[in-house]
């Protein structure tokens, strides 16, 4: 039986190397020029402890990381245990045990089914005595995996070659032996009369893809976009992106720094921008509370400045290490005093690039705070991408381009500088310290065009009306609707930022299993909303399904404060495990609606 | 409009005419505030500084409506947070004079947590704070540096809290040029302020600056002339981190002059420094930066 696809997780304690075994396999996959999907997940300590990752290999682009798991590495049944709701079993899943777990088989966590397989490996004692080290007991589990299941066999040397070499040569040929007596078992086993296995399909190994988190491309593309300053406070899961860029930003001159708190972090980098400098700072939800003052102070005195939220879940500390969309109200709404702002959202990994460019596009070409809503899942969850389709796609077509900020020109400076002139769409000339006669004062107080303070009313209006002009001019500069399904699909789904992968699979199996058509509208530009084109999509709906993870339906009763959703049409679908948006649950849902429109049809 | 000319350009000497804006201040008359705008004029004029390498950042309060008075490139924040912006400038230009203005309530109350790690930082960066031991324009409850048992809106029965000393802080968090100056001595101010912006590191000076409305004639009375002792008068040996420690700790706040200056290398020199290998300066191909993830 040959898969095109297959979904594996591996289970165990800290020091058992489940992570470094899950990027082996998901890089030689991608080595080999096939599509995969990583998604990590650990327990709250800070070492040891229970860790997992859930694998997704395909030769078709993936759409998230799946839901049931198809084969089951498990180092430690009591690690196990702690992953019961997020690692589902398919029925016919495979299960791969080591033979000497502690727990016996009368006491497992779950129970395991006939139509089950279930397979004990001596892992330990294989690494012990034939490799003769204990720590090579992952990469022997690679070995039994990869014959078994026919997985990449090159990439996997050429990903071990790689990762060892960097280290010590002799761990490259130690671990290559690993790998050699995990498949002698393998072979061995399968000489046997044993349990038929799914196999990966045959596939023809083509280009290298790109292996990396969404995370990661933020930054990447950040620095394309001209990222010259980072300011940020550590917090999980948006760390990597201050750690990718501390060693990268030095090589384009730029300074990567940790600040002594999110407070701190924001005003760095208005502070950097105010100064000429394209700006950026990352964090989670606490610290964006932390940063919502600075937000709309960037607001209010036209600094351009991008503020990465890499949601987890909340509130308040929450699950650092799980994800959520339970931000968005707070990153629409969160600011007082009518501080205007753009909100943007990236879906996937290649799409966290696209969407980071834009962000300082927007923020320089509008001197605007853009606030980029990911989450734990888009954000660290590893992708393999195609090579061309990271920026380089937009690039070379042309739709994906580098806004510079604009110097004023002489004119403007010649009767004294009016930075916040009252302008047509309301961006007004910017200057920074060193440009010759453009000086002047940057505020958070109101202020007239100079930027001296007032308090005169008839000019707070006007202000009012020039910063926010710049939204109604946004609205119509930037399409960020992703349209998916036939149109004449009579239930609707929309969603934002990482469910978009769930939903179009979640309709893709309701099609295949049920012939029910659906399509769905992902706007990746929260605010400004393109009310319009919502709308117009909800009127061509007999039924809207709202789909987020957020325990208050935060997206639904943002779409209802902004387009007209009456409650007979809509549908909400909020889950909020901490876990991607639920496949399953969403095709059931898909089912039901249909259902109940059959049956007033009838 | 361009970027101005790295080679210096034949010096049109300016006077503190130029450096004055037109802006009129919301100071209260006989606010000690408009003795440190003058003597922030007389500095940049004795300086030369050019107002289009100049910032001036502040955060809330009185004193920090300064930036506006000033011709200069300034920044009126938000309440506390001068020091992270003038930190994000200096880094983002360190071509840039940075200045930041502000008061005891914005500095050491609510923006008190950003003092220890600018200074630990060594940025190249001078903070002015005017001192009057009082909230000025919330019009009048106890600050940071008020005195115990000071009567103010807040504390009605007398403050209870016991009061910050900005120079003793300044000492223990690493600050390599400490001093104290004061509003009514405008000769004295522009002293310390040239020493201080010429100072290659991070700056702090306290100004004891009267509050004549809400802290009345006394604390004016206080820093006359004659109740004002001068370091400069004094065998005070600014280098020693001994003395200026005894000295802050003596709690005596009529003595004003530099109280401590050492030379140490700045934040940006030790950021090159350990990244000088890294240092490309070259706009990064996004093939190369992208194909850094490939398996």
């Amino acid at each position: 039986m040959n898969n095109r696809e297959l979904t594996l997780a591996i289970v165990g304690s800290g020091g058992d190397g489940v992570i470094s075994a899950g990027e082996i396999i998901v890089k030689a996959a991608a080595s080999e020029g096939l599509y995969s999907f990583l998604l990590k997940s650990f327990g709250p300590q800070i070492r040891g402890g229970e860790s997992s990752c859930k694998i997704r290999l395909s030769d078709e682009e993936l759409l998230s990381i799946g839901e049931e798991t198809r084969i089951l590495l498990c180092y430690s049944w009591s690690d196990y245990s702690r992953f019961i709701e997020e690692i589902k079993l398919r029925d016919d899943a495979v299960i791969l045990s080591d033979e000497d777990d502690r727990i016996g088989d009368a006491d497992l966590p779950i129970e395991i089914l006939d139509s089950q397989t279930w397979i004990k490996v001596p892992l330990r004692r294989l690494a012990n005595k034939e490799v003769g080290n204990i720590l090579t007991k992952n990469i022997v589990s690679l070995g039994v995996l990869q014959s078994l299941f026919d997985l990449p066999e090159q990439g996997i040397q050429g990903q071990i070659r790689k990762r060892f070499a960097k280290k010590r040569k002799e761990l490259v040929e130690l671990n290559l032996q690993a790998i050699e007596v995990g498949r002698k078992w393998a072979q061995d086993f399968r000489a046997q009369d044993g349990p038929e296995l799914p196999r990966f399909f045959d596939y023809e190994a083509s280009e290298a893809k790109l292996v990396l988190s969404g995370n990661e491309a933020t930054a990447v593309a950040a620095l394309w976009a001209g990222l010259k300053f980072f300011a940020g406070y550590p917090i999980t899961p948006a760390s990597d992106i201050m750690e990718w860029l501390e060693s990268r930003l030095p090589k384009v001159d730029g300074v990567m720094i940790q600040a002594e708190d999110e407070i701190a972090s924001l005003g760095m980098a208005i502070g950097a921008s105010f100064a000429g400098s394209k700006s950026m700072t990352a964090t989670s939800g606490p610290g964006i509370s932390l940063m919502i003052e600075m937000i709309g102070l960037a607001a209010m005195a036209e600094i351009p400045v991008v503020v990465v939220n890499v949601q987890r879940g909340g509130p308040s500390t929450g699950i650092p290490t799980k994800t959520g969309q339970s931000d968005l109200l707070q990153a629409c709404h969160g600011l007082h005093g009518d501080a205007p702002h753009v909100v943007l959202a990236a879906t996937d990994v290649k799409d966290c690039a696209t969407i980071s460019v834009e962000a300082f596009n927007i923020a320089e070409k509008y001197q605007i705070p853009v606030i980029v809503l990911l989450d734990q899942f888009v954000g660290q969850r590893v992708e393999a991408v195609l090579r061309y389709k990271l920026l380089r796609e937009g690039i070379e077509k042309g739709w994906l381009r580098r806004v510079e900020r604009e110097l004023p020109s002489s004119a403007d400076t010649a009767v004294g500088f009016h930075r916040y002139r009252f302008t047509e769409n309301g961006v007004s000339p910017m200057s920074y310290p060193g440009v010759e006669d453009g000086f002047y004062i940057a505020s958070g107080i109101e202020h007239n065009e100079l930027g001296d303070p007032v308090s005169d009313v008839d000019i707070h209006i006007q202000m009012h009306d020039k910063r926010h002009r710049k939204l109604e001019h946004i609205r119509r500069d930037f399409n960020f609707m992703h349209p998916f399904g036939p149109e004449d699909a009579e239930i609707g789904i929309l969603c934002w930022g990482s469910s978009k992968g769930p939903v179009r699979e979640a309709m893709m199996q309701a099609e295949r299993e049920y012939g029910i058509p659906s399509k769905s509208l992902t706007p990746s530009c929260l605010l400004p909303l393109d009310k319009a084109q919502i709308q117009e999509f909800v009127d061509g709906c007999e039924r809207v399904i709202v789909t987020e993870s957020s325990y208050g339906g935060q997206f639904f009763r943002y779409l209802r404060s902004e387009v007209d959703l009456p409650a007979p049409l809509a549908v909400p679908f909020a889950v909020t495990d901490g876990m991607p948006l639920p496949i399953k649950p969403l095709v059931a849902k898909i089912k039901e609606v249909h259902d109940e429109l059959a049956r007033r049809k009838s | 409009m361009s970027l101005p000319d790295a080679s210096p350009e034949p010096a049109a000497s300016r006077s503190a005419r130029d450096y004055k804006r037109k802006l009129k201040p919301v100071w209260c008359p006989g606010c000690g505030d408009f003795g440190v705008v003058n003597a922030l004029y007389k500095t940049m004029t004795e300086l030369q500084l050019d107002p289009d390498k100049t910032a001036i950042i502040s955060g809330i309060g009185c004193s920090s409506r300064l930036p506006g008075y000033v011709n200069a490139y300034g920044f009126n924040a938000v309440h506390g947070r001068a020091l992270p912006i003038a930190s994000g400038v200096k880094m983002s230009n360190p071509e840039i004079t940075t200045i930041v203005a502000g008061g005891d309530g914005d500095g050491l109350a609510i923006g008190m947590g950003h003092f220890p790690h600018a200074a630990r930082r060594n940025l190249d960066i001078t903070y002015i704070m005017m001192d009057n031991r009082i909230y000025g324009l919330t019009k009048g409850q106890f600050s940071p540096t008020s005195e115990p048992e000071l009567v103010s809106k807040t504390s009605t029965l007398g403050n209870v809290e016991k009061p910050v000393d900005p120079v003793l802080m300044a000492l223990s968090t690493g600050v390599t040029f400490v001093a104290r100056t004061v509003a009514t001595n405008l000769k004295h101010m522009t002293k310390v302020f040239r020493e201080a912006i010429e100072h290659k590191g991070f700056s702090f000076i306290q100004v004891l600056s009267p509050c004549v409305t809400f802290r009345g004639k006394e604390q004016y009375k206080e820093y006359q002339d004659d109740g004002i002792i001068y370091l400069e008068d004094t065998d005070h040996n600014c280098e020693s981190f001994h003395q200026a420690q005894a000295l802050a700790m003596s709690g005596i706040r009529q003595l004003v002059g530099v109280i401590y200056h050492v030379h140490q290398e700045s934040f940006m020199q030790r950021y090159w420094k350990v990244r000088r290998a890294l240092k490309g300066g070259k706009e990064m191909m996004i093939r190369e930066m992208v194909d850094d993830f490939l398996p």
